[in-house]
């Protein structure tokens, strides 16, 4: 959600006198930039009433939230907020209460399978304390919140708490992120969350950061299929086992729009191909663990992409139709 | 430049493509033959002069008609061969590497594959568990791997019939007033395209398809 006209001028004239990314700044940031950016809004219809924030939309039959309350966690790429669009669906005939909330948020990634396999066993605070530390990670970093049986909002604790209903992921992390492991302790981590999210100056600024990493960790590069199969099952069974959450899963285009390559002799790891060894690997998953797919490839074929610049980022107007495939899926398993 | 074009009766678009060509190129001389094929295990059984007596024996001329250019498609493997009576993915892969080999070795004729759209209006599984027939749309997704793997063995090209539909869509709006023969023309073009890299309409060497394999006869 964008700062406000006058947070913004009043940043500008600050940075103007102090400088950029202070110490004060910095503080200020941490104690009071959650209140600004965790404006609501609030629709009203006849039968129903919705709550909007930042990462979180409620849809609900009255003011008070009645039950039935059903919540639907979002678990990672940026392909996923297309689930906010299914509310303006759903509210037509709402019963009781849904939240569809994302409880993680930017900063250094962590949504690989195999991450949040990793998440499924402790690692001594000891062991992890200067990382978080260095790459300023989140609290719960290495914590198994995606197995927890409720949430709440968060910054939002007056709309109550919800099952954990139904979790949706995606694989465009799997397809795309690399990971590091750390020398000693063999832990994973993505920081490329961390450097994107930063002003490049501050990056600059504290070189030994990079230095530090470097001599910290060492790339175990990007997930293989055979490590996502091992790993979405354990996630999968997890889920259900701890959680009783239904699960639904975003597969991702699987060609290049553009791309006018036809020939593969001297082309050995297209990463097409790896999408498409993905989206197969998934539907045998899927054929193993009973859970969804949101076929995502097949939604955006259908409506064209030719005006997509590439297989991930596919324009707004696209988000729509995932979305209704999502209430198709979330209508079958009785939860909208 | 002799062309053969072969797959299910209406994948492949042989005498627009033939057409077009003329039309650009007037002064290319060029036949085109078109073949209906069952698929590679049949084709590989006629090719090797096995068919059973009775059987379809057309493929069994492409010796005779020696083509430059070999255009097949996935779609008898895909709409003839129906789950579970189809032959296996790895199956497939064999009998089409023995095929594209064949055609080296007799023929040095450079070979384009086409593959087909995952995309099935009919049919949209959302969940795979307890089905008993693998969906036409994972099918596909095989086969276009299987594809790309040949590719990079034998050098054959990929003629995306997946990505050409998945950019102009499925759409009624898209297709509208030519339903039958949009898919038809952008294949079309994308052939042309296809034969235009690899020079067959310039003054210049043919590129050579050799792939990891290098298994071509010069």
């Amino acid at each position: 959600m964008p700062l406000p006209g006058f947070v913004k001028a009043g940043l500008s004239a600050w940075r103007f006198v102090a400088g950029d990314e202070t110490s004060v700044e910095q503080w200020a940031k941490k104690r009071y930039l959650h209140y600004v950016s965790s404006q609501l809004r609030k629709d009203r219809g006849r039968d129903w009433v919705q709550w909007s924030g930042r990462r979180f939309t409620i849809v609900s039959e009255a003011e008070d939230l009645p039950e039935p309350r059903r919540g639907i966690v979002l678990q990672g790429g940026c392909d996923l907020p297309s689930m906010f669009t299914i509310a303006p669906i759903i509210r037509q005939n709402i019963r009781g209460t849904v939240a569809i909330a994302k409880l993680t948020s930017g900063g250094a990634g962590r949504h690989r399978m195999d991450q949040i396999v990793q998440t499924l066993t402790p690692i001594p605070a000891v062991h992890t304390k200067a990382v978080m530390e260095n790459l300023k990670l989140r609290q719960d970093y290495f914590e198994p919140i995606l197995f927890n049986e409720r949430f709440s909002i968060p910054a939002h604790p007056e709309f109550g708490v919800y099952p954990q209903t139904v979790v949706v992921m995606s694989i465009a992390t799997d397809l795309t992120r690399t990971a590091y492991a750390h020398n000693v302790h063999d832990f994973t981590v993505d920081p490329g969350g961390w450097w994107l999210n930063q002003s490049l100056d501050r990056v600059l600024d504290d070189l030994s950061a990079v230095d530090w990493f470097r001599s910290t960790f060492r790339s175990v590069g990007k997930l293989s299929v055979e490590a996502f199969q091992e790993s979405i099952a354990i996630v999968v069974r997890e889920l259900k086992r701890r959680v009783g959450s239904k699960v639904m899963v975003y597969n991702s285009l699987v060609i290049d729009p553009g791309n006018q390559t036809h020939n593969y002799q001297l082309i050995k790891n297209p990463h097409s191909t790896r999408r498409r060894r993905f989206a197969v690997a998934l539907a045998e998953a899927s054929r193993a663990l009973d859970f969804h797919i949101v076929d995502v490839d097949r939604i955006l074929k259908t409506e064209g992409v030719k005006e997509q610049i590439d297989f991930a980022h596919f324009p707004i107007e696209r988000m729509a139709p995932i979305g209704e495939e999502a209430v198709r899926i979330l209508s079958e398993m009785d939860v909208v | 430049m002799a062309a053969l074009f072969t797959g299910a009766n209406s994948a492949i678009p042989s005498a627009s493509s033939r057409n077009e060509i003329h039309d650009r190129y007037s002064d290319v001389p060029l036949i085109v033959r078109t073949e209906t094929s069952e698929g590679v295990a049949k084709w590989l059984l006629e090719m090797s002069g096995a068919a059973a007596p009775g059987g379809p024996h057309h493929l069994t001329g492409v010796f005779d008609f020696r083509p430059d250019i070999v255009i097949t498609s996935i779609a008898p493997e895909v709409e003839l061969l129906t789950p579970p009576e189809a032959e296996t993915i790895e199956e497939f892969k064999t009998n089409a590497a023995t095929i594209v080999k064949m055609l080296r070795l007799h023929l040095n004729a450079n070979v384009f594959w086409c593959n087909a759209t995952t995309v099935d209006v009919n049919a949209q599984p959302t969940n795979h568990y307890g089905l008993s027939v693998e969906p036409r749309s994972l099918r596909v997704h095989r086969l276009c791997l299987a594809l790309v793997d040949l590719s990079h063995e034998f050098g054959i090209s990929i003629i995306d019939v997946d990505r050409i539909l998945g950019e102009a869509g499925f759409q009624p709006n898209v297709n509208a007033g030519s339903e039958a023969t949009r898919p038809r023309l952008l294949v079309r073009k994308e052939i042309f395209r296809v034969l235009e890299d690899y020079g067959y309409f310039d003054e210049r060497p043919i590129t050579a398809q050799v792939g990891q394999n290098g298994s071509r006869a010069i």
